[in-house]
């Protein structure tokens, strides 16, 4: 019953995870975190439920949200599109899931909430899109933990 | 033996993995013969020494830690050196503890990082960390944990475990409890036994043979293995005060590059990192580290081996650290002043890729009127290229995915930080 606030929050749209953990302080379990793979697996250890949020970069329409779950013993790396570049720079979220996976941390239930951003300029505050897809992301949480799912 | 082709080959990494930051490697090759090699940088000029210009020198440490991600500490040392000289401050060893402590969170951190992340997969036949989790996840666990206590120590003394707020100009703004440090011990000692057991692992990986002639440079210290400060020295004879960095090197700029090639004046190529540290340095190493050097020969120049190297700093760092906690009494104040005048500063420290120089000049109001940042990797990028020159010909033999991926790990043994390389421009205008 963890929620999870990825991105930079100097970084325009880059800062969707952080926004939405603000919401939820005080509801629901919250974390923020740059994406260093190090913190995310420590993270992904420490409860069986766990929702994170993060800025995607697909193609679609700005503000929209992508939900993907990953239930325990499936494979990331099918449900979710591994980076082939391994750098420093490249070394993220999607390997941190990957890397759950394969040291057996991953949680029995993970939900990876995606919002498309548009603008990731130093400084930039968020697009009015993405703006108003964190106010939905954090309800649907909300909605989730009311649930009992989170 | 040299197997002569008359084919001719050519080489192209667009993109380098697992180096910080953007770089690219081309080659030309006709038989064995190397027509072309570059090195090349191309991730964007920077221009943080153009825009310190008319910033108060209190910022320099905030502002030059925005450099690097792996490496902030490194600048802020570098930087704050610069600006104490000026100043005429001198911290107490309470202070100076604090300092070489952080200093130690992030080796730890990014040493644990560039061994096992970064480095180890080549060695062992992986394409990434990742890759290298399903047969070795002790390993990677291991390592993420390392990373994670080198994080937590830079974020409880730092602030944050990035670009750390804490550090100031003449010390730092809030000192960390006894409490606070105490607390890290346990995780510590875990650290120091790993990264035991990482000189092993490391040590059993088997190197490519290439000795090369190096002339090795590094800061030293008469009591410690120097890290946040000392003087510059080499093993080809220099033994200088940081002062005179400009008297002994130069900086050159290359077409293909926008990192600076530096080099000794009248000489060649250097080399700068762990491999510079422990050749000079290695007595003056925690005597832990000492004892787990002890297999190691005496003066290592096959650069595929910086890895053992590496490990053994990384015991030296856990073990320092622990000493450091043992004995920390928080500074009260936590940081001294000093008198705003006008000056030139200089300051060195020995960031986890190598010798790290700044030079300031500051006005009487405080005011930078010019900076010079030399970090390692663009000290090392020449060298960098030489090693490729000299382990080619001994690779013609192989396809040519064996020699690209043979030839990233050499650039890999620099652990080369390019986003540091590249803060530079050498902007001139003429007008008539």
């Amino acid at each position: 019953m963890i929620v999870i606030g990825v991105g930079n929050r100097s970084r325009g749209d880059d800062a969707v995870g952080i926004r939405v953990v603000e919401r939820l302080r005080g509801s629901v379990d919250c974390y923020e975190s740059n994406g260093d793979p190090s913190e995310l697996i420590v993270l992904f250890g420490s409860d069986p439920e766990v929702v994170v949020v993060d800025a995607m970069v697909s193609g679609s329409e700005p503000g929209t949200i992508a939900t993907t779950e990953i239930a325990f013993g499936s494979t990331p790396s099918n449900a979710v599109p591994l980076r082939t570049q391994s750098s420093t720079h490249g070394f993220g979220v999607f390997e941190a899931l990957e890397l759950a996976r394969i040291l057996g941390t991953i949680p029995d239930r993970l939900t990876v909430i995606g919002i498309e951003g548009v603008d990731f300029s130093p400084g930039a505050a968020l697009s009015p899109a993405a703006e108003r897809a964190v106010a939905v992301a954090a309800d649907h949480i909300l909605m989730l933990a009311a649930a009992g799912r989170v | 033996m040299v197997h002569k082709t008359d084919q001719l080959r050519a080489f192209r990494v667009e993109e380098l993995s697992r180096v910080e930051g953007e770089g690219a490697l081309d080659v030309v090759l006709d038989g064995d013969e190397i027509v072309d090699l570059k090195f090349k940088i191309f991730e964007s000029p920077r221009f943080f020494e153009a825009f310190l210009r008319g910033r108060s020198h209190a910022e320099a440490p905030d502002i030059t830690a925005r450099i690097c991600g792996i490496c902030p500490v490194a600048y802020q040392t570098s930087s704050i050196n610069a600006m104490e000289q000026i100043l005429g401050i001198a911290v107490d060893t309470r202070i100076r503890d604090l300092r070489h402590l952080l200093y130690l969170a992030e080796w730890i951190e990014s040493h644990a990082l560039h061994i096992y992340l970064l480095h180890a997969p080549d060695f062992l036949g992986y394409p990434s960390a990742v890759a290298m989790a399903t047969d070795l996840p002790n390993e990677v666990r291991d390592a993420l944990r390392l990373k994670r206590i080198g994080n937590e120590l830079m974020a409880l003394i730092g602030g944050r475990e990035v670009h750390p707020i804490n550090p100031k100009v003449g010390g730092f703004h809030r000192a960390p409890t006894t409490i606070d440090l105490a607390n890290m011990t346990s995780e510590l000692e875990w650290a120091l036994d790993t990264s035991l057991r990482t000189v092993s692992l490391v040590s059993g990986f088997s190197f490519p043979d290439l000795d090369l002639d190096y002339e090795f440079v590094a800061l030293s210290h008469p009591d410690e293995y120097a890290i946040i400060e000392g003087r510059i020295r080499s093993t080809g004879g220099i033994d200088a005060s940081v002062e005179e960095f400009n008297e002994i090197f130069v900086e050159e700029h290359v077409e293909w590059s926008n990192a600076l090639h530096a080099r000794v004046r009248g000489r060649g190529s250097y080399h700068v990192g762990p491999m510079a540290r422990f050749n000079l340095n290695r007595e003056r190493l925690h005597p832990v580290a000492l004892e787990a050097a002890r297999h190691v020969e005496a003066t290592v120049v096959n650069p595929f081996r910086s890895i053992v190297v590496r490990a053994i700093e990384l015991v030296h760092a856990c073990a320092s650290s622990l000493d450091l906690i043992a004995r920390y009494e928080p500074p009260s104040p936590p940081a001294a002043t000093g008198h705003v005048r006008s000056g030139e500063g200089h300051g060195a420290s020995e960031a986890p890729r190598g010798l790290l120089y700044h030079r300031y000049r500051v006005d009487a109001d405080g005011l930078i009127t010019d900076a010079q940042i030399v970090p390692p990797t663009s000290q090392n990028q020449l060298r960098i290229e030489e090693d490729l020159r000299q382990l080619i010909p001994t690779l013609v033999e192989l396809s040519d995915e064996d020699m690209q991926h043979r030839l990233e790990q050499a650039i890999r043994n620099y652990d080369p930080c390019i986003s540091c390389a590249t803060h530079f421009l050498d902007f001139r205008v003429s007008r008539s």
